[in-house]
């Protein structure tokens, strides 16, 4: 019945989905920050 | 100090100084794009903090923990949607682009963006009307949370509660425009996190912990700790959608990118979102913990307030209330923003530019319909015109709100879901497809209003919500039409993605 952290399944997955879009959040700056230092302006 | 006087002072306290920084920002504002984008010179903290609280209303709050009570565990889902969907991939897809076309085609508005990126002056219109129409209801609904939280949980007259708040609200946005609200909005949002951090914990207490109530609660039906549980996939697929995928066609919450002083912004603002996002979890994960607090309620609106007036002491529960308000009032106040923008930049425009319409191609359409290119009226003008529309906005909803026709009732639970029929695709397709026409827009925009509101007065055949149908026509009839149609005149592309 329950999963990781004596979360149930359902709630631990959801839980992840949230932590997974802060990871990709985290990403998407600092690739954006590189192609700006390698590409020129943005604004 | 009795519980009534604590309250009261803590609500006095926080529109003190919501009306401060209206006032404060009221003195920076002078132009039109000052009034209705902030001169786009606003940073990504207030960015993405006013995204967030101009997201979550009352209704979301109250409404959540509504969910939550009934459905248990599952609507973490909805939270989890709310964040990726809603928050990090809306930012990242929607952002940067918005932020460039709005500037290459010198547009403050949704549907000025839609009238000048398809070279379409009706389907500006046709937005702007259905934003003017629909979000007006929307506003009622939001005003009407407040009323009723403020009602149950100060004890507050319901009538006194929508005059008291819909009051601030209309001062502070007519004074300072769009960076009263956003300004105002970013002090929510934190006010908001707290209140409902601080209910989540003194809930989570009293139930002895997060896995002792999982445990209570599959007690009580092994559903509430299951996903989707009670709920069953085609309830919580569809309002994950709603909540989630309707952002992308919300004005409110897409003139946040507008407003960024530069793309750099997103790259903060778009972590920040996202970790504001979060705390959607709350009212969700509170509303299911309420379950195995309280004896069984009839009404599960009232999981929340009765929870708060549960496990908060008087100071507690003034923080929340003050939460709960700040929720609705940032909404409140981005949509009147809005509709003000609609009437004054794009309905009242597009009856200029008609007016003076002389002929000529899809390029000279673009130059035709220029908010400020061309006019005589100067930008004090526009910003006078501007609090007048916002306070003409905010006084019809509140007077509709005193005492709202049943028909104003069932419209305003598909207000989200028409607007975002009509405007959802339109905006997203259009900053990443360039073979959308004008002919595919206007047509995507009324099938997917009509279809939505066909659903709404066919009363939800299949028990699918007439966001999931409006939209799905939406895009079928914008896609089919645009291939169906010739392309867009490449000058219009031009305008519109710069000259490659």
């Amino acid at each position: 019945m329950t999963g990781p952290l004596s979360l149930p399944w359902g709630t631990f997955a959801a839980l992840l989905v949230i932590a997974a879009s802060v990871v990709v959040a985290l990403v998407y700056a600092a690739a954006t920050g590189r192609s700006r230092r390698g590409g020129g302006a943005d604004e | 100090m009795s519980s009534t006087a604590v309250y009261a002072l803590v609500l006095v306290l926080y529109m003190a100084a919501l009306l401060g920084a209206g006032v404060w920002t009221g003195r920076r504002t002078r132009s039109a794009e000052d009034f209705y984008i902030g001169g786009r010179q606003v940073g990504p903290w207030v960015t993405a903090f006013s995204f967030v609280a101009a997201y979550f209303s009352s209704v979301v709050i109250v409404g959540g923990g509504a969910f939550g009570y009934r459905f248990g565990m599952s609507t973490m889902w909805v939270a989890a949607s709310n964040v990726l969907i809603g928050c990090t991939l809306a930012w990242i897809v929607l952002g940067k682009r918005l932020w460039e076309f709005s500037k290459r085609l010198d547009t403050m508005t949704i549907p000025g963006f839609i009238g000048r990126r398809y070279g379409a002056r009706e389907a500006e219109v046709f937005s702007a009307v259905v934003i003017f129409l629909f979000m007006i209801v929307y506003n009622v609904s939001v005003l009407q949370g407040m009323g009723r939280i403020l009602e149950g949980l100060m004890g507050l007259p319901y009538v006194h509660g929508i005059l008291i708040s819909g009051a601030i609200i209309l001062v502070y946005v007519a004074f300072g425009g769009y960076l009263a609200v956003v300004w105002t909005s970013f002090i929510q949002a934190w006010i908001m996190l707290f209140a409902l951090s601080l209910l989540a914990v003194a809930a989570l207490a009293a139930a002895g912990g997060f896995q002792a109530a999982g445990e209570r609660l599959a007690a009580m039906d092994p559903g509430l700790v299951a996903t989707p549980g009670v709920w069953g996939w085609q309830g919580l697929v569809s309002y994950c959608l709603i909540v989630s995928l309707g952002v992308w066609g919300m004005p409110q919450l897409l003139v946040r990118f507008y407003s960024m002083r530069s793309a750099r912004v997103l790259r903060l603002g778009t972590v920040l979102a996202t970790l504001g996002g979060a705390m959607a979890v709350l009212p969700y994960m509170t509303g299911a913990v309420a379950r195995v607090i309280l004896p069984p309620l009839e009404n599960p609106d009232l999981a929340i307030p009765t929870l708060t007036k549960t496990v908060l002491n008087p100071w507690g529960g003034a923080v929340f209330l003050a939460g709960v308000l700040a929720a609705g009032m940032s909404t409140f106040a981005s949509v009147l923003i809005i509709v003000s923008a609609a009437i004054v930049k794009d309905l009242r425009r597009s009856g200029e530019a008609g007016r003076s319409r002389a002929g000529g191609g899809a390029g000279s359409m673009v130059a035709r319909t220029s908010e400020d290119g061309g006019s005589t009226r100067g930008p004090s003008r526009d910003v006078l015109l501007g609090r007048a529309a916002s306070l003409g906005a905010g006084l019809v909803s509140l007077v509709v709100a005193l005492r709202p026709p049943a028909l104003i009732l069932v419209v305003t639970a598909f207000s989200w879901a028409v607007i975002a029929s009509a405007c959802l695709w339109p905006v997203v397709l259009g900053v990443t497809w360039r073979r959308g026409t004008r002919q595919g827009a206007l047509a995507s925009m009324v099938a997917g209003t009509a279809t939505a509101l066909g659903w709404m007065i066919a009363k939800m055949p299949l028990g699918i919500h007439g966001f999931i149908p409006g939209v799905a026509m939406s895009l079928i009839v914008f896609v089919v039409v645009s291939l169906a149609t010739k392309p867009p005149a490449r000058e219009l592309v031009d305008a519109a993605w710069g000259r490659s």
